[in-house]
């Protein structure tokens, strides 16, 4: 099983780690992006004596999702003994408590900021302050509008949009009407999504999006919109979804009407994996993009590794290929909740604690 | 001669009575004061490698100016008996207007102006019209928010260098976010206790019947109360901006209940009448040192959340309605 193999990975790196001079493995689900260049550590040499304090400024924890980011990253933290003092501050999706929390960390003396900023203009003038002072700052799942920081992991957000805009066009064999749910109108992890799926289908002639509607990435609301999508438009051949617990409440809707399911896109998630699963038998196929709830984990071990002067690149890019209904049982996790998300790199007992039955 | 000597007595007596009045609307102030030294004292022993440090001090005088300016103004609604909900959203205008495509000489007067027809519209709902005041400066919040993301949908924009060099920086290590508190701090102790309009509006708060029946300008008094809140909030939008160097529709959001909690644990009377600017200082004082000592002992950020709303329902249960009145 893939949770049982990256759990043994945290386990060997643990053990691993513990000698001083192994290297730190970054998750082999990121690679370096097209144009990233090798971080220049020896800006930071005078900062290299294997005990380090790293700050983890989170945006907010509003969902599952951001539930398990946080806890992938203290959990990642633990296992990294060059980490002396580990700080996370959670600024309640408030960009301006956002900026004092990073300079509450540089007054504690942080050699490293790990950040995923509430907005991409707020935190430019104190993420660049902080680098300029010789911190590493390192930039995940959201960006900073700044070249001016250490490093950056980015989720693809428009290769999410395309894996699930590809499996439309080949489930639905070219042709046919689609129906689009959306996350939050604004964002740009939304809009990236969106436009990549859009790109792919558009390069069909005989494939449309004939609607589309805005549902925050949430259950309750995305009801509402399959409800009223569905009963305005009498033929639906596909829907493409910005996320699972909104596809999970579209099929639920479309069970209700007793319309034949059609294909529909999801997202790496268990509790989205029961519904795809429990569908299977009435023809229901999909496909599981994943955005991963380990890239700040991740943001964490870079900046250990560049304290710790190790080679490693300034720009990551999330290569995670999407789930496909071949995975799909080898990842339904029927002891977990609906609220796991799949692909953690978090051992099983801290699985069973957050998410057990 | 007996008359003459008599006189002065009884200008003493009333002088002095006058005197006790502001002492005891004020008293809350000195709790809080006596609150903020014991935080301040317990993080100074218990964390001085980072707390005691010129970088932590330099930061929360640049983290607290928009929550203390928000609060000085929400403290004269308050005293007014009133509740201004709209802070928030008055505070993501500014931003937003901010970011719109003309220079900053338009764009900071046309903000000010905004937040004055607001308060003016907030002042006018609840005076005029009986609306109660949560529920007027609920829906203007609603209103103004929306237009915020109608003139700016997502973060970004410039913010007008002029005002970014007005925040961002120091003087002999002071940064200048301290002086922004000194200048609206300062007016707003002057019209609290140097002018007719602060001890009119004591006496509206306290009793808006009787104060009205005594000839005083209620209406006039208790509208210009949401004008100063509203203007306070442009202002501490102004600064946000300038600090976050860029406009955010959603900026304000956090601080609009906030700017209650920090006028409440000053002091202010939510009823009314009690309370002033001077306790609002300290009451902001507390917040900024719990968020920040919390952040520098590294405990968890939930429970921030949680001694928040605990400070807030001690103070507000230390000061009763029926006290009142005095």
């Amino acid at each position: 099983m893939l949770t049982r193999f990256h759990s043994a990975l945290a386990a060997l790196l643990l053990s691993t780690s513990t000698l001083a001079a192994q290297d730190i493995t970054l998750h082999s689900d990121i690679g370096p992006a097209e144009d990233a260049e090798v971080v220049d550590v020896s800006k930071y040499e005078s900062k290299r004596d294997g005990s380090y304090i790293v700050g983890f400024s989170n945006v907010a924890v509003i969902n599952s999702w951001t539930a398990q980011l946080v806890e992938e990253a203290n959990y990642r933290a633990s296992t990294l003994p060059q980490i002396e003092r580990y700080i996370v501050t959670d600024a309640n999706n408030d960009p301006s408590k956002q900026v004092s929390d990073v300079e509450d960390m540089l007054a504690q003396g942080a050699d490293a900021i790990v950040i995923n900023p509430a907005n991409p203009v707020a935190l430019v003038p104190v993420l660049e302050r902080a680098y300029e002072d010789g911190v590493v700052v390192i930039v995940v799942t959201a960006d900073a509008n700044t070249d001016k920081v250490t490093a950056k992991i980015m989720a693809d957000q428009v290769k999410f949009g395309t894996d699930g805009g590809e499996f439309l066009v080949d489930a639905m064999g070219g042709e046919g009407n689609v129906i689009a749910l959306r996350g939050i109108a604004g964002l740009s992890v939304d809009d990236d999504r969106f436009n990549g799926a859009a790109d792919v289908i558009g390069e069909n002639p005989d494939m449309e999006i004939i609607a589309e509607e805005y549902a925050s990435w949430s259950y309750d609301q995305a009801r509402q919109a399959c409800e009223s999508l569905a009963l305005a438009h009498p033929q639906i051949d596909g829907v493409w979804s910005s996320g699972g617990a909104m596809t999970q409440a579209c099929v639920e809707v479309f069970n209700e009407f007793g319309r034949d399911l059609v294909p529909m896109t999801g997202e790496a998630n268990n509790g989205f994996f029961r519904t795809w699963k429990e569908n299977q038998d009435a023809g229901f196929d999909s496909i599981a993009p994943q955005n991963p709830t380990w890239a700040v984990g991740e943001g964490i071990a870079l900046a250990v590794a560049i304290l710790e002067g190790q080679e490693v690149y300034d720009y990551y890019a999330v290569t995670a290929d999407p789930y496909t209904a071949a995975d799909l049982d080898e990842l339904y996790r029927p002891d977990l909740n609906d609220s796991y998300w799949v692909g953690s790199t978090l051992p099983e007992e801290k699985l069973q604690e957050l998410f057990g039955n | 001669m007996s008359d003459t000597s008599q006189r002065p007595s009884f200008g003493g007596l009333t002088a002095r009575f006058r005197l006790d009045a502001r002492l005891y609307r004020q008293r809350g102030a000195a709790l809080s004061a006596l609150t903020f030294t014991i935080i301040f004292v317990v993080l100074a022993v218990s964390l001085p490698e980072n707390f005691l440090t010129g970088r932590n001090f330099s930061n929360l005088l640049g983290q607290l100016p928009p929550l203390v300016i928000a609060s000085l103004g929400q403290t004269f609604v308050l005293l007014g008996a009133g509740f201004d909900l709209s802070v928030g959203s008055v505070i993501s205008l500014t931003s937003a207007i901010l970011a719109l495509d003309l220079h900053w000489s338009m764009t900071i007067p046309l903000a000010l102006l905004a937040a004055v027809i607001v308060g003016l519209v907030n002042g006018w709902g609840v005076v005029k019209t009986g609306v109660h005041p949560i529920i007027m400066t609920l829906a203007t919040s609603s209103i103004v928010q929306g237009l915020a993301l109608t003139l700016l949908p997502v973060p970004g924009g410039v913010a007008p260098p002029p005002l970014v060099a007005m925040v961002q920086g120091d003087i002999l290590g002071i940064p200048f976010g301290f002086f922004w508190v000194l200048a609206v701090g300062g007016i707003a102790i002057h019209l609290m206790h140097a002018t007719r309009f602060g001890a009119h509006l004591y006496a509206v708060g306290a009793n808006s019947d009787s104060a009205r029946l005594s000839g005083l300008p209620d209406a006039r008094i208790r509208i210009g109360t949401y004008v100063i809140s509203a203007t306070c909030a442009a202002i501490a939008g102004l600064y946000l901006t300038a600090r976050l160097a860029s406009s955010d529709p959603n900026v304000g959001s956090a601080l609009g209940l906030d700017s209650v909690l920090g006028a409440a644990l000053g002091g202010t009377l939510l009823s009314g009448g009690i309370g002033g600017p001077i306790g609002t200082f300290f009451g902001v004082g507390i917040i900024g040192l719990l968020n920040n000592g919390m952040n520098l002992a590294g405990i968890s950020p939930f429970y921030q959340h949680v001694v928040k709303g605990t400070m807030l329902i001690i103070s507000v249960s230390l000061f009763r309605r029926k006290e009142l009145g005095l």
